[in-house]
C-alpha cells in the first residue's frame, strides 16, 4: 500500500519539474517580416467657389501625394512608419503667402507616423499606440494615438477601440527660408492691419469605437460611432468675407465643435465570385451640419489573383447655420463663412478599382503582395468636379530566425 | 416606440448570428470581406472628410491637416 502512494506520489512530484523533452538537434524557426507599402495619390479638382476669395472664384487645385509605409513583424511586436508628402499646386496658395509671389503657387504638407502593436495571444487582445505629425508652411500637427482590438475566442466578432489627439498650431513661416519658424496668422493681404483671432492653437480629441461580427458563413456587419472634440481656432485665417454692405472681414467660427458620426457596413460574399460592400454614414454637428452617405463597392473576383472594384457613393449635407454665399452675410452676425465645404450640397462619387495579388516569392526572401489601381470621380452639387488616382504597391521581405 | 425599434434591431443582429465552424470560414476569411480600407479608399475618404463639411466615421482619419485651400 505505502510502495504505491510513493510511486504515486513521486509521479506527481516528477510532474511539477519535469520539462518536455526538446531533442537537442530540434530548432525553432521564426519568420521575421518587413511589409512596405508604396502609395502614389493625386488629386484634381476645379471650382468656382472658392472660400479663400469669399465664396468665389477658382478653386483649382492639384495635389501630388507619395508616401511609404513599412511594416516590421517580430513575434508578437509590430512597428510601422508612414511617411509622405502632399504636394499642393494651387491659385488659392498664392494668396497664403507672407511674401506675396505670383510665381508662389506650391505648398507641401509632410507627414510623418509611427505605430507600435502588441498583440495578446492568448487573450486574442492587440494593443497599439502611436504618434505623428504633419506639417505645411501654414500649419503644424502633432498626433497621437491609444487603443485596442479584442477579438472572441472563435474569432468571429471583435471590439475596439482607438482615443486620437491632435494639437495643431496654425501659423505661418516654418517652410518659409526667411524664418523656419512659426511666425504670425495669414490673414488675406488687404486685411492685415489687425489681429483677427486671440489664439492660433486648435485641438482635436476623436473617440473611435469600432464592433465587428461574423453574421453567417458569407456576411460580416461592422458599426463603427465615432465622436470628435475640436476647440481653439476653428475658422481659417485666409477665408475672406464679404458682406452684403460690401466690407470685408475674415471668416469667424464658434471656438468649440462637437461631432458625432455612425457608419454601418456589410460585407457578403454573394454566389463564388462576388462580394458586396455597403456602407451607410450619418452624422451631425453642432455648426447645423447633418449628413447622410450610401455607398457601395462590388468587388468582381476575375481570377484567383485579379479583382475589379466597380464603387459608387451618394452624400448629402445639410448647410452650417453660419454659412452664406459671397455678398449675403450681415455684418451684425457672429460667426460667418462662405466655405462652400459648409454649405448644403450633394457629391456624387463614383469609380474603379483594379487590385492584383499574386502574392508571388520574387527571390528566396521577397514576396509581391500586389498591386492596386484606383479612379473615381467625385462631383459636388456647387459645380466643383474631381478627379481622385491612386496606385498602390505591396511588397514584403521575409527572414528566418533561429530560436 | 423608438426604443422598442432600436431593440428589435439589437435583437435580430444577434439572434441571426449563426456559428461559423473554422472550415466554413473560406467566404469570410476572404481578403475582400475584410472590413478595413486599402490606401485607394483611404484616400478617398479623406478627400470626403475635406471637401464635405462631415467627416465619416470608420475611417482612418480624422484630422492633422489644413486641407484648406
Amino acid at each position: 500500500m505505502k510502495r504505491k502512494y510513493l510511486i504515486i506520489g513521486s509521479l506527481v512530484f516528477s510532474h511539477f519539474f519535469a520539462k518536455a523533452q526538446v531533442p537537442q538537434d530540434t530548432i525553432i524557426e521564426k519568420i521575421n517580416r518587413t511589409e512596405i507599402e508604396l502609395v502614389y495619390n493625386h488629386y484634381m479638382q476645379d471650382g468656382n467657389n472658392s472660400a479663400v476669395t469669399g465664396g468665389i472664384g477658382t478653386e483649382k487645385l492639384t495635389v501630388y501625394g507619395p508616401s511609404l509605409t513599412m511594416k516590421k513583424i517580430v513575434g508578437n511586436n509590430s512597428l510601422a512608419f508612414n511617411l509622405g508628402a502632399d504636394i499642393i499646386t494651387s491659385a488659392s496658395v498664392d494668396n497664403i503667402d507672407s511674401v506675396m509671389s505670383s510665381a508662389s503657387r506650391r505648398d507641401a504638407r509632410s507627414f510623418f507616423n509611427a505605430t507600435y502593436e502588441h498583440q495578446f495571444e492568448k487573450q486574442n487582445l492587440a494593443l497599439f499606440g502611436g504618434m505623428g505629425f504633419s506639417i505645411e508652411s501654414d500649419y503644424f500637427s502633432i498626433g497621437s494615438k491609444l487603443g485596442l482590438v479584442k477579438e472572441d475566442k472563435k474569432k468571429l466578432r471583435s471590439y475596439s477601440i482607438q482615443f486620437q489627439l491632435f494639437n495643431d498650431d496654425l501659423r505661418w513661416g516654418r517652410l518659409n527660408p526667411a524664418y523656419y519658424r512659426p511666425v504670425k496668422l495669414i490673414y488675406p493681404a488687404e486685411l492685415r492691419y489687425q489681429e483677427w483671432y486671440d489664439g492660433y492653437r486648435r485641438n482635436s480629441c476623436n473617440l473611435k469605437l469600432g464592433f465587428t461580427q461574423a453574421l453567417n458563413k458569407r456576411n460580416i456587419i461592422g458599426i463603427f460611432p465615432e465622436i470628435t472634440y475640436q476647440e481653439g481656432l476653428l475658422a481659417t485665417p485666409f477665408h475672406r468675407i464679404y458682406f452684403s454692405d460690401s466690407t470685408e472681414v475674415v471668416e469667424q467660427l464658434p471656438r468649440e465643435r462637437w461631432k458625432g458620426a455612425l457608419a454601418l457596413r456589410l460585407n457578403s460574399f454573394v454566389g463564388g465570385r462576388l462580394i458586396l460592400k455597403n456602407t451607410i454614414n450619418s452624422y451631425a454637428d453642432n455648426f447645423g451640419i447633418l449628413a447622410f452617405s450610401v455607398e457601395n463597392e462590388t468587388a468582381l473576383k476575375l481570377r484567383h489573383d485579379l479583382t475589379l472594384l466597380p464603387n459608387i457613393r451618394f452624400f448629402a449635407q445639410t448647410g452650417s447655420t453660419y454659412f452664406a454665399p459671397y455678398g449675403m452675410h450681415n455684418s451684425n452676425e457672429t460667426y460667418y463663412t462662405s466655405d462652400f465645404d459648409l454649405s448644403e450640397l450633394q457629391t456624387y462619387n463614383a469609380g474603379i478599382g483594379l487590385k492584383i495579388n499574386p502574392y508571388k516569392y520574387l527571390n528566396k526572401r521577397m514576396i509581391f503582395n500586389g498591386m492596386l489601381f484606383r479612379y473615381n470621380f467625385l462631383y459636388r452639387s456647387n459645380g466643383l468636379k474631381a478627379h481622385i488616382f491612386s496606385i498602390v504597391f505591396q511588397t514584403e521581405f521575409q527572414k528566418k530566425s533561429h530560436d | 416606440m423608438k426604443q422598442s425599434a432600436i431593440r428589435i434591431v439589437i435583437l435580430l443582429l444577434f439572434t441571426s448570428c449563426a456559428s461559423v465552424k473554422p472550415y466554413e470560414r473560406q467566404f469570410v476569411n476572404d481578403p475582400e470581406m475584410q472590413l478595413n480600407d486599402d490606401a485607394g479608399r483611404n484616400f478617398n475618404s479623406y478627400v470626403h472628410s475635406i471637401r464635405e463639411g462631415a467627416t465619416p466615421a470608420g475611417t482612418l482619419k480624422a484630422s492633422g491637416g489644413c486641407g484648406c485651400n
